[in-house]
């Protein structure tokens, strides 16, 4: 029993940091999803660009703005070109949108330093 | 206790990758984006450099570029009197932050040199939010009186890169040019550049010419004559604007004629007694096959991209509908459904739409619906617009527009989003463009 006990605190404790993603209220997260969507514009890609689901990976300063040299493509529901044009749009609109840091609570970083942000577009080209 | 040994083992185990998973480094806070904005992409092109001999050339290069990228409504040139940094040279260090600040998200930095008759401009595309070029700096030369078409070939590459899809500046369209009153309409053929540039004449007004329409390789062109005194389908190289008669029958017109995708054959409309069918014409050979039989007025036929079936206008069920069929023949399926009267199909070189003329509900509008015919969308819509022409990368459309009354036929475009519609700017009336592919 005692060590039944011993590995469900262990667990608990890993717990938290297992999801971290819940420590940035809702709210924050919306707003930083606003921020960056008013930079995102695929209307000059191709339709099978336009209809290509990428993740970025997003390095955050503590000021809240993105590294520039730390954006990469973690996953896309498609080959390249289209993922390799739908990542440069997506990585221009983080860029854009954040140059002057995106609206995340300072005293958190530790929540928000890596993102992970999906843009996927496929409700609008349908 | 060996129950609980396991336990404790698969606890430990599942907290151990709970911490690995936990480290800092693998943290990520997950947010997810689904409405993109409607904008044209804002880029910054300083008026290329003159590296020696360019003159004037160099300003004229930089305004093709800028009207071919600006024309497709996916690109917003930001004026120059916005920009912070001046370039002095096409090897100046570019400063991002300075085009950051303007909100450009590309920079396109060129230079123009000519001499001997030739003209050369090497450019370079830049991500400024990702400071770093696009790709690697490019160069495009050729004859000093073809500087348009290598602006077009710098904007064809620019837009290539950033859209990724082919590029459509660098070509041509042959079209009908008019002149004279409405009752004593005097047409001939002629050629200009995409954007309405460098308009040659192919043949004389003696007789009313139709339906120009380009070989796959840009060659050669298939028209309708009235030359012999009824309308009859010819072939002209357009390197020697040398013509000849095709499939001549005695007692018969034809009309309507398209090439196959790989050049060699003719597919068209042959009236015989009354009876309009669609005919295939090997144009080696000379041999001639029937491909439909009905009673009906069967014409318009165009090939699919990969030359396995045909697209044409039938009103064989009473109004003018859109069918395929096989481009051996065969028996049709109609692929139209809504109301009104379809019309002028043509296949798009990306093989996905059917475009058309529709009438309906006294409008004309150029359209395009998928080869099923579902996802019908009607891109424009007016008094008189019809003969929809694709672009080589299948992504715009040239048809021809006929204002009520007096006014001319002119030549407009659209995209196939229906958004980006505006006028070809050609000094005359003009009617049935036809496309060419990409120049080589």
């Amino acid at each position: 029993m005692m060590l039944r006990r011993l590995a469900l605190a262990l667990l608990l404790a890993a717990a938290p940091a297992i999801a971290p993603t819940g420590a940035v209220a809702e709210p924050f997260r919306a707003a930083v999803a606003r921020q960056v969507a008013a930079c995102w514009s695929i209307d000059a890609l191709s339709p099978e660009a336009q209809a290509t689901t990428v993740t970025l990976g997003v390095d955050l300063g503590a000021d809240a703005v993105p590294q520039a040299d730390a954006i990469t493509l973690i996953a896309s529901d498609a080959p390249a070109p289209a993922a390799q044009e739908a990542f440069e749009a997506a990585r221009r609109a983080v860029l854009r949108c954040g140059a002057s840091g995106l609206p995340l609570p300072p005293d958190q970083h530790e929540a928000w330093r890596h993102m992970e942000l999906t843009f996927t577009a496929g409700a609008y080209i349908s | 206790m060996r129950r609980l040994c396991q336990t404790f083992t698969a606890a430990l185990t599942a907290a151990t990758l709970g911490l690995c998973l936990a480290a800092p480094a693998e943290a990520r806070l997950s947010i997810t984006l689904g409405t993109p904005v409607i904008e044209p992409m804002p880029f910054a092109l300083p008026t290329f450099g003159d590296e020696g001999g360019a003159g004037g050339m160099a300003a004229d290069i930089s305004a093709v570029i800028i009207s071919d990228l600006q024309g497709t409504g996916l690109f917003e040139r930001i004026p120059e009197s916005a920009y912070i940094q001046n370039l002095p040279s096409f090897d100046a260090a570019v400063s991002y932050p300075d085009w950051q600040a303007i909100n450009a998200q590309a920079l396109i930095t060129g230079a123009v040199q000519a001499g001997g008759g030739q003209v050369a401009v090497k450019f370079c595309l830049h991500d400024v939010f990702a400071g770093s070029l696009l790709e690697e700096c490019m160069q495009f030369a050729g004859d000093a009186g073809s500087w348009r078409r290598v602006a077009h070939k710098v904007a064809d590459a620019v837009y290539s890169r950033i859209t990724g899809e082919t590029g459509y500046f660098d070509s041509r369209v042959v079209f009908v040019a008019e002149s004279g009153p409405k009752n004593q309409r005097q047409k001939r053929l002629a050629v200009m550049d995409y954007d309405g540039a460098n308009v040659s004449y192919l043949t004389d007004s003696s007789s009313i010419v139709l339906a120009p329409r380009f070989s796959p390789s840009g060659d050669r062109i298939l028209f309708t004559s009235y030359s012999s005194g009824f309308p009859q389908i010819y072939l002209m190289d357009v390197g020697s604007l040398q013509i000849r008669s095709l499939g001549e029958q005695p007692g018969t017109m034809t009309f309507a004629p398209r090439f196959s995708p790989d050049g060699n054959r003719v597919v068209f409309s042959l009236e015989r007694g009354g009876n309009t069918d669609i005919y295939m014409l090997d144009i080696g050979s000379g041999s001639l096959s029937q491909l439909t039989n009905s009673p009906a007025i069967e014409t318009a036929p165009s090939f699919s991209p990969d030359g396995s079936q045909i697209v044409f206008e039938s009103d064989r069920s009473g109004g003018q509908q859109l069918y395929i069929m096989s481009a051996g023949g065969g028996e049709p399926r109609r692929i139209s459904g809504g109301s009104g009267r379809y019309g002028t199909p043509v296949w798009s070189p990306r093989g996905d739409y059917i475009a058309f003329t529709k009438q309906n509900a006294g409008q004309f509008h150029i359209g395009v619906m998928l080869m099923d015919g579902t996802e019908e969308k009607l891109l424009t819509s007016s008094y008189l617009d019809e003969g929809p022409t694709w672009a080589p990368n299948g992504r715009v459309i040239m048809f021809t527009r006929q204002p009520p009354g007096e006014g001319n036929p002119e030549l407009w475009t659209v995209d196939t989003t229906g958004r980006v519609l505006r006028p070809v700017q050609l000094g005359g009336a003009a009617s049935d463009p036809a496309w060419s592919p990409l120049l080589p």
